[in-house]
């Protein structure tokens, strides 16, 4: 079989591609990381650490002792990780994306109550305002998908994938929109209240913050699979051309990078009163745009 | 999966009783110039997270048991650097009634970093000390880290003319 | 047969409810009770099953009579409306006064109207397929309900008020109550239609009132008026239905919808003063001062159901009328506040109120929009919706007897008191917002169904992310709990486990086949309802559901089981004692040493200045300062009458 084939073979094949997306995503989510790290420091004037240390990292995490406050704890890490995974399976395999939106739901909802579990302030904090991430975001998502459904008449994924238009020429306004919900779910300023990287101080970390070792290491992969995925959805809004939609989604994710150098950490309550009115506005906009 | 350990310290910063001025000069090492997220350190806030737990400060009555706790939090393996001289044996408050003295007192100290405090380059290669003890420590992952030959970093030479103030006086434990 | 089945079900939970009035013992009035939940519930099943038998289309089966039985019927109705006269002159409210002699006057003047001519057989009673779905809700539920209020009340005479009535007037009513409610969804001639609504109403009343004192007494008789208003609108909608097309059957509406749509908005509105809609839902907040089964037959079994019963019924013969979309409107209205305020609320019981007024209100909705899609939605939010809940309120009540509480924010460690109710609750909980339990399956429908209509998916989808809200801070809250090592045994009698234990594996079971279920009951019901509409329902309305890889229950059982199994091989056995740590409190905690098992709340306890111990208290997020309930609701009620004068214009406008 020359090269040729064998691509659109395994292309064609949906079992080889969702076993090669469950294997790649996260790897593709470590180099986003990754990035993220080398050109903040950049913006910075530092050099930032090694390509690989995302990777160094969850290494680590995992040699470490499993220290835990008690059992239920662990079984949300592993339920969140397992959902996250589950979310890139019903993508590979075109279902109706707002089951995919509810798998995805679900594997935040098993986070926020693995940080409730516990009896531990910051960590409860941090959990509430993940709830209210999700209060936030959640609207707009979808929105989304009923823009989707409104164009294409149907709410499978791989119906999308038909379509010959990218989707960013009929939806631009909702593309916006989206950004601001990937800019919360990738944890960057302003909307990074519920944990962070940079929040030590006043919430110490938030909601992974009683997860140590390889728990933590869970919730890391988990949310590498989160950043593949978001990166995934940027992309399909050019699904036409790979180099595109490719190009569009880095430009985004740099348009992010820089917002979280720029921005300090808002409130929770801005959050909230902000993305129901602007991208919420934004995508009703395009959504009436749409109407037929 | 040792040099994964080796290659991402990450630091929990803890201020017994310390004057700041340890503290601000190692918060200075994540500065542009210094970078020690090179080397792959982070700066977590909590010792959940952490493998290098950095004091700085003398022990007293009061917070021994804090100490204590935030070491007894952290996953081992892990590693304490006692960044300072008052650390390393109370330092001049060495004589006050409520000082107990360095942190060897209530936990296992595995790196010194004498000072007063010392220079960042100094902090630095503290901890670099304090990686190669981490990746040594691998292998038996228990809680209640055992004697380990103490280490004393030598400061860098200090530059021509002292700083005023109290002389440093390294004393080895 | 299937007839004295009928008459059994209506007949024999009265008769036991006066046997439990009469008996002396408490344990003879228990026997009688489990008896009667029982027979319903078997009566229920075997109702359903003898009508399956029918072999006229739609298997529906009907009693037949002739004309003069319609005469009991009214007779009936006049008796219920004259005992409600009765007692608003004995609590000398006006209102409700004037809402009986109004009632009593319309019941009269509708059997003064011509009938039509030549007729000589009535259709009494009539069982089709939603009338089935009611049965089965009514008759199981209602029936596991009653048996767990047998050992409720045991435990409730201990610390009742003295004020309260005696055990067995409560049965009395209780009973008597699912009868009634059984009567009501098989009735198809609208005069015992009326007569079992009046009588739903009444026992309510009685209910409320149960255990006596001022507060108790206001909320029973808020109830008693409101829901008096709503009879007013109900007997005029009946009057203008016969006075327009000569008949008192379900049927009429069908006849010529430019002069029934009028009588069928009146009944709507009737049925929004039952279901508690916007503006109406003040006495269904109130009701939750009764014991706490009665809470969970009024919203999961008898009363709130027959509202949404009365619209699932009436509203498929007015497909695409402009009214309809106003009922939708109400009910999205309403969905989008009652979620609302349900994040605002840390009362317990109160959440459930609002949560499921947010729910009904989308049954609501749903039959407003009138799609076969959204239809079946609907339907299938009835039977999934009354589990839960019927199983949620059943759980805080058992939780309030026990810590003598029913805010939220004291429920956290309960997984530790009390093991079994708690997980239960949580199964409950989690059936209400997470794949792939029916309640999701349904709401996800609801959603596609409104695709057309912008207005109300923007409703629709802020209700739904205002759900998780309140849904989630509360599984958390519940189920946050310091380390045990081992779990206490739950000190819980018979009949409230059996009764948790019934409708926890209902749930699971539904949870299971939710799309088997919904393919092949919701779907083929919706299909005998609209093909009298349509000439045949087109198959484009099912393509939310026909698509493959559409939501399937299996694949997420599947990543919910992959991952306890990981979680049980690779975590949970390799768990050891040694790396249990308290939490992170900046290192101050108290010693682990110190912290027992029976006051695991003293986990979070902390040193503070001078060595004293403090206790750190955090509470969840409630929008104090940024909603105001009263001021939130007083909105929502405006805007709310204001729909509903709309709605009524409307209707007039276009029978003109």
């Amino acid at each position: 079989m020359s090269f040729d084939e064998t691509v659109s073979y395994i292309w064609n094949n949906s079992t080889i591609l969702t076993i090669l997306a469950l294997i790649f995503a996260p790897l593709f989510g470590g180099i986003l990381m990754s990035l993220d790290r080398r050109i903040t420091a950049r913006m910075q004037g530092r050099m930032g650490p090694p390509f690989l240390q995302p990777f160094y990292d969850l290494f680590k995490l995992f040699g470490k002792q499993p220290l835990a406050l008690h059992r239920p704890q662990i079984m949300y890490a592993v339920l969140h990780l397992v959902f996250m995974m589950l979310v890139v399976v019903l993508l590979v395999q075109g279902q109706d994306l707002l089951m995919v939106l509810f798998v995805q739901a679900f594997s935040v909802i098993c986070l926020v109550l693995g940080g409730m579990s516990v009896r531990s302030p910051y960590s409860w904090i941090g959990s509430q305002r993940k709830i209210l991430q999700m209060l936030a975001y959640e609207p707009v998502l979808v929105l989304l998908i009923l823009a989707v459904n409104l164009r294409d008449n149907s709410f499978l994924a791989s119906k999308v994938m038909e379509n010959q238009n990218p989707l960013i020429f009929s939806m631009p306004l909702l593309f916006l929109a989206f950004l601001c919900v990937v800019a919360i779910e990738f944890q960057k300023s302003p909307f990074d209240v519920a944990t962070s990287h940079h929040a030590h101080q006043e919430i110490v970390k938030g909601i992974t913050l009683e997860f140590s070792g390889p728990f933590l290491g869970l919730i890391e992969i988990a949310h590498c699979y989160e950043l593949a995925i978001f990166f995934g959805l940027m992309m399909a809004f050019w699904h036409t051309s790979l180099i595109a939609g490719f190009l569009l989604a880095f430009c985004s994710f740099l348009f992010l990078l820089i917002l979280d150098n720029a921005f300090s950490r808002l409130t929770s309550y801005w959050m909230l009163r902000y993305m129901w009115t602007v991208p919420l506005t934004l995508a009703l906009a395009n959504l009436i745009w749409l109407w037929r | 999966m040792t040099k994964a350990t080796a290659k991402s310290p990450w630091i929990v910063h803890f201020n017994c009783n310390s004057c700041n001025g340890c503290d601000i000069e190692f918060l200075a090492c994540l500065t542009p110039v210094y970078d020690v997220e090179r080397l792959g350190v982070v700066h977590v806030g909590n010792p959940k997270h952490a493998d290098i737990l950095v004091v700085t400060g003398s022990v007293n009555h009061r917070n021994k048991r804090v100490l204590k706790n935030v070491y007894e939090q952290m996953p081992s393996p892990k590693v304490v650097v006692a960044m300072g001289i008052c650390p390393a044996t109370g330092g001049i408050f060495a004589d006050c009634y409520n000082v107990i003295g360095g942190v060897n007192k209530v936990i296992p100290v595995d790196v010194y970093v004498p000072g007063c405090p010392p220079k960042p380059e100094a902090m630095i290669d503290g901890i670099i000390e304090a990686v190669g003890i981490l990746e040594k420590k691998r292998c038996n992952s228990e809680t209640v880290t055992p004697e380990l030959p103490v280490k004393i970093v030598k400061p860098a030479p200090a530059p021509a003319a002292p700083a005023a103030g109290a002389p440093a006086k390294a004393v080895a434990n | 047969m299937a007839e004295w089945v009928l008459y059994g079900l209506m007949g024999i939970p009265l008769i036991c409810g006066v046997l439990a009035l009469l008996a002396k013992h408490d344990r003879l009035r228990n026997v009688i009770v489990a008896l009667s939940a029982v027979a319903v519930a078997a009566g229920g099943l075997v109702l359903v099953w003898e009508s399956l038998q029918s072999s006229t289309p739609g298997k529906v089966w009907s009693l037949t009579a002739p004309v003069q039985a319609g005469w009991i019927g009214s007779g009936l109705e006049l008796v219920i409306i004259a005992i409600i006269f009765g007692v608003a002159l004995k609590i000398r409210n006006f209102w409700i006064a004037l809402f009986g002699v109004i009632q009593f006057v319309l019941a009269l003047a509708v059997n003064f109207l011509p009938a039509h001519e030549g007729e000589t057989e009535l259709v009494l009673f009539r069982i089709d397929d939603l009338t089935r779905i009611m049965l089965l809700v009514t008759s199981l539920v209602g029936a596991t309900i009653l048996i767990f209020a047998i050992g409720y009340m045991k435990e409730h005479a201990k610390h009742a008020p003295p004020t309260a009535g005696s055990n067995g007037r409560f049965f009395f009513f209780f009973i008597s109550f699912v009868g009634f409610m059984v009567g009501l969804v098989c009735s198809n001639h609208l005069s015992f239609f009326s007569f079992f609504w009046e009588a739903t109403t009444f026992c309510s009343y009685a209910l409320i009132g149960q255990d006596g004192g001022e507060a108790r007494r206001v909320n029973a008789v808020r109830a008693l008026l409101i829901n008096s208003f709503g009879g007013v609108l109900l007997l005029g909608g009946i009057f203008l239905l016969k006075w327009n097309t000569g008949g008192e059957c379900f049927e009429m509406f069908l006849a010529n919808k430019s002069i029934t749509l009028l009588p069928a908005v009146l009944l709507c509105v009737a049925a929004f003063t039952k279901s508690a809609l916007f503006p109406f839902q003040s006495w269904l907040l109130g009701a939750m001062v009764a014991p706490t089964p009665v809470s969970a037959m009024l919203h999961a079994a008898t009363m709130v159901k027959a509202g949404v019963y009365l619209v699932m019924r009436i509203t498929p013969g007015f497909y695409n009328e402009r009214a309809m979309m106003v009922v939708a409107f109400a009910g999205a209205l309403s969905f989008v506040g009652g979620a609302l305020l349900a994040g605002t609320q840390s009362n317990a019981k109160k959440v459930l109120a609002y949560s499921t007024i947010s729910n009904l209100v989308l049954v609501v909705a749903c039959a407003g929009i009138d799609s076969p899609l959204s239809y079946a939605a609907g339907l299938a939010i009835i039977t999934f919706h009354a589990i839960s809940k019927g199983l949620l309120f059943l759980c805080v009540g058992r939780i309030e007897q026990k810590i003598g509480s029913r805010d939220i924010e004291d429920m956290d460690g309960l997984i530790f008191k009390m093991p079994f109710t708690t997980s239960v609750a949580l199964l409950g909980m989690m059936s209400m917002l997470l794949p792939p339990f029916g309640m999701l399956l349904s709401k996800w429908l609801a959603i596609e169904a409104t695709i057309r209509s912008p207005f109300l998916l923007v409703f629709m989808v802020l209700g739904s992310a205002l759900t998780v809200f309140f849904w989630a801070k509360w599984i958390g809250r519940m189920q946050n709990t310091g380390y045990h090592e081992h779990m206490h045994k739950e000190d819980i009698s018979l009949a409230m486990r059996i009764a948790m234990s019934l409708l926890a594996v209902m749930i699971l079971g539904t949870g299971l086949t939710t799309m088997l279920i919904f393919g092949k009951v919701f779907v083929p019901m919706t299909h005998s309802v609209f093909d009298k509409v349509f000439d045949k329902v087109p198959d484009a309305s099912w393509q939310a559901l026909s698509e493959p890889g559409t939501f399937s229950a299996v694949v997420i059982f599947a990543a919910v089981g992959a991952g306890l199994l990981i979680y049980y091989f690779v975590f949970w056995r390799r768990f050891r004692k040694e790396n249990i740590r308290l939490p992170f409190l900046c290192g101050e905690n108290i010693e682990i040493s110190n912290v027992d098992e029976d006051h695991d709340v003293r986990s979070y306890d902390f040193h503070s200045i001078c060595g004293k111990v403090e206790h750190c208290v955090f509470s969840s997020y409630y929008f104090h300062g940024i909603i105001n309930e009263r001021l939130v609701t007083m909105c929502l009620n405006w805007a709310a009458w204001l729909i509903i004068i709309v709605l009524i214009g409307n209707s007039i406008m276009a029978t003109r």
